[in-house]
């Protein structure tokens, strides 16, 4: 198939509502902790979608398998934008669309705070050994761009004054905000946070929040959001799904997962 | 020629080939992290094939048993030792970068530098055994019958100009997008992973330009001593390259290039030259190891990223002032990359 066709054949009709994730039946353990354990979810394009669950639930599991950054176990099929990715390396997906942050910050400590953000731009031509070599001028245009579109995030993220610090120096909170900011720097299509929030200061993450939601509304990118502050979630997302167990127990709008006995069982407590 | 002058260009010649060998190591390491302990069997390997495509076929008289024997003139000789060295880079590389965990790919270079050492030593076909390669003819000399003082000159400007370049190089990797990635690599291999680079291409694309280095360093050598046996090419001497890039800074070419001053050939090649001390012949090698040792211990303690370390990366080489408030340069940022743009579709479109 052309790649035109394709991407027709992904688009969706007006009005109907597609899943740019779909998991079906996923297992991953650790020995014999089955950590994701035939799982199965969706998560709708366009949306803010939260997922959120107790303590060891295996969200970060899920969010690792679906990356690629655990390697699949054969258990389970992922979908993605319409591909089968169960078999992809990370690199593969994360080209396709398919970007995730990490639960305990992690990033490029000796580089500082601006250079982490020119990293994660997807095909760079300036990537290309030849090119770096021998055309300096389409490299440097390029470093324009991705240069303008990085000072523009790291204003809005509060780190516009920490631009040339070492990412290493940051703290806690910061290198939260830098590592949303540099996963914005991917253009993603789904964007996986787990719990970009946690160790951010409340007015800020207020900030943030209000900043998923613009984003989501006017670049279209998907959020799939691990977070524990239900307020947060309350304000925020479309869409919930409630893992236990690891297993996804129920899906709904906040106010219907409220509603649910299972769940208020399994994690809102009684 | 005075004894002085010709032991100053001697040592130029080895400083202008320990830059590039250092300079090497700084892609595969300093750059992208790649932990290399066979990296002086690459300079091996570039020495004995520049060596080979240079020599006329080996007809046993002189006793040399070689494979190849081409006579190719200078500077093709050069260039296939890089490359070969480059190829056998891709196949260690192959073997060692393919599963993530860098302690695994230590080992894995470790062992490939022992095999290497004793094959070369061993199949006395190739390039002559554990005798080595001798009479290896000079780039230029016998074309131009050059007189022996002049050429110690002639050969300082070869070496300085295959240094100029491989220096030019190296600075022009580091500091684009591709050397970006290299480094965001040895920061955290997963992240790059998980932003789309495919970090096993890039690590062999660090892996095979290192090689490529000590390619070149072993043909810039042996084209100089007209010789090479594999005494000269122990594991001891990864090491020295080690010490060197390590004292002077990872990551920072001028760094490396302090690191190969004072090591190899501060210490190493100037030391060489010292009166011995009679009934005592080890003591002077005894004693240079132990002051490179300290040194480096010293280095680790107080300086850990070297004497000149990386540098931030400040993207001026782009002409964006990155001083001032947000609004006015993100709208000279704008313009810069507008007019940028026009450029490039002017001249590379
Ligand atoms: N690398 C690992 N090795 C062994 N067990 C693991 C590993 N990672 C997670 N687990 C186990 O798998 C289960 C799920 O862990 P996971 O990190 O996915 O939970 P989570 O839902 O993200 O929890 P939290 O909200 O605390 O972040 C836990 O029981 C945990 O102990
Ligand atoms: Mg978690």
């Amino acid at each position: 198939m052309s790649q035109t066709a394709e991407a027709l054949a992904r688009t969706p009709r007006p009005g109907e509502q597609t899943d740019i994730l779909r998991v079906e039946h996923l297992s991953h353990s650790f020995g014999g902790v089955n950590a994701v354990d035939d799982c199965s979810l969706q998560v709708p394009a366009n949306q803010i979608t939260a997922l959120i669950g107790p303590n060891g639930a295996g969200k970060s599991t899920l969010i690792n398998v679906v990356s690629g950054f655990y390697p699949a176990q054969k258990r389970g099929t992922i979908f993605f934008n319409g591909h089968n990715i169960t078999g992809w390396p990370t690199y593969r997906r994360a080209n396709a669309g398919l970007i995730r942050t990490f639960q305990i910050s992690r990033g490029y400590g000796g580089m500082t705070v601006l250079e982490n953000l020119m990293v994660p731009p997807k095909k760079q031509s300036g990537e290309s050994l030849l090119n770096a070599i021998f055309r300096p001028r389409l490299v440097a245009a390029e470093e324009a761009r991705h240069l303008e579109k990085a000072l523009q995030l790291l204003d809005t993220f509060g780190l516009y004054e920490k631009r040339d610090e070492y990412a290493r120096n940051l703290s806690g909170g910061q290198k939260r905000l830098l590592e949303m900011a540099r996963a914005l720097m991917a253009d993603p299509t789904l964007l996986l946070l787990d719990e970009p929030m946690a160790g951010v200061n409340p007015a800020l993450a207020d900030q943030l929040a209000q900043h998923i939601v613009n984003l989501a509304k006017q670049t279209g990118i998907t959020f799939l959001l691990v977070e524990h502050n239900l307020g947060i979630v309350d304000q925020i997302c479309d869409h919930v799904i409630v893992m236990a167990n690891g297993r996804a127990l129920a899906t709904g709008t906040m106010a219907e997962i409220r509603a649910n006995q299972q769940v208020v069982e399994a994690y809102l407590g009684g | 020629m005075s004894p002085v002058l010709y032991y100053a260009t001697t040592l130029l010649v080895f400083f202008f080939d320990y830059n590039i060998l250092t300079w090497g190591l700084n892609i595969q390491f300093g750059y992208t992290g790649i932990l290399n302990f066979a990296f002086i069997i690459f300079m091996a390997i570039g020495a004995y094939v520049s060596g080979v495509f240079a020599l006329p076929q080996a007809n046993g008289i002189a006793g040399q048993t070689y494979i190849l024997g081409l006579s190719w003139p200078f500077p093709l000789t050069l260039i296939m030792g890089g490359l070969v060295a480059a190829f056998f880079g891709l196949l260690v590389g192959l073997i060692a970068l393919k599963r993530l965990r860098s302690d695994y790919m230590a080992i894995v270079t470790v062992a490939v530098g022992a095999i290497a050492y004793d094959f070369i030593g061993n199949v006395t076909g190739l390039f002559n055994g554990w005798d080595g390669l001798g009479g290896v003819p000079q780039p230029l000399q016998t074309r131009f019958n050059i007189d022996f003082n002049t050429y110690q000159f002639v050969y300082v400007g070869i070496a300085g100009v295959v240094m100029v370049i491989l220096w030019w190089l190296a600075n022009r990797i580091y500091s684009s997008p591709f050397g970006r990635t290299l480094r965001s690599i040895r920061e955290d291999q997963d992240v790059s992973e998980a932003f789309g680079k495919n970090t096993f291409k890039y690590r062999m694309l660090a892996m095979v330009i290192g090689c490529f280095y000590a390619g070149i360093a072993g043909g810039i050598l042996i084209f100089f001593t007209t010789a090479l046996n594999p005494s000269g090419w122990t594991t001891g001497e990864t090491f020295v390259v080690w010490t060197a890039l390590l004292i002077g800074g990872t990551g920072n070419n001028w760094g490396a290039a302090l690191g190969a001053l004072l090591v190899p050939v501060g210490f190493q090649e100037a030391t060489r030259f010292l009166p011995q001390f009679p009934g005592n012949p080890d003591l002077i090698p005894a004693l240079r190891n132990i002051i490179v040792g300290g040194l480096l211990i010293l280095v680790l303690w107080f300086r850990p990223q070297g004497i000149i370390p990386e540098k931030k990366a400040r993207f001026n080489i782009f002409r964006i002032p990155l001083h001032g408030a947000p609004a006015e340069v993100r709208s000279r940022a704008a313009s810069i990359a507008a007019s940028q743009k026009e450029e490039s579709n002017v001249t590379d479109g």
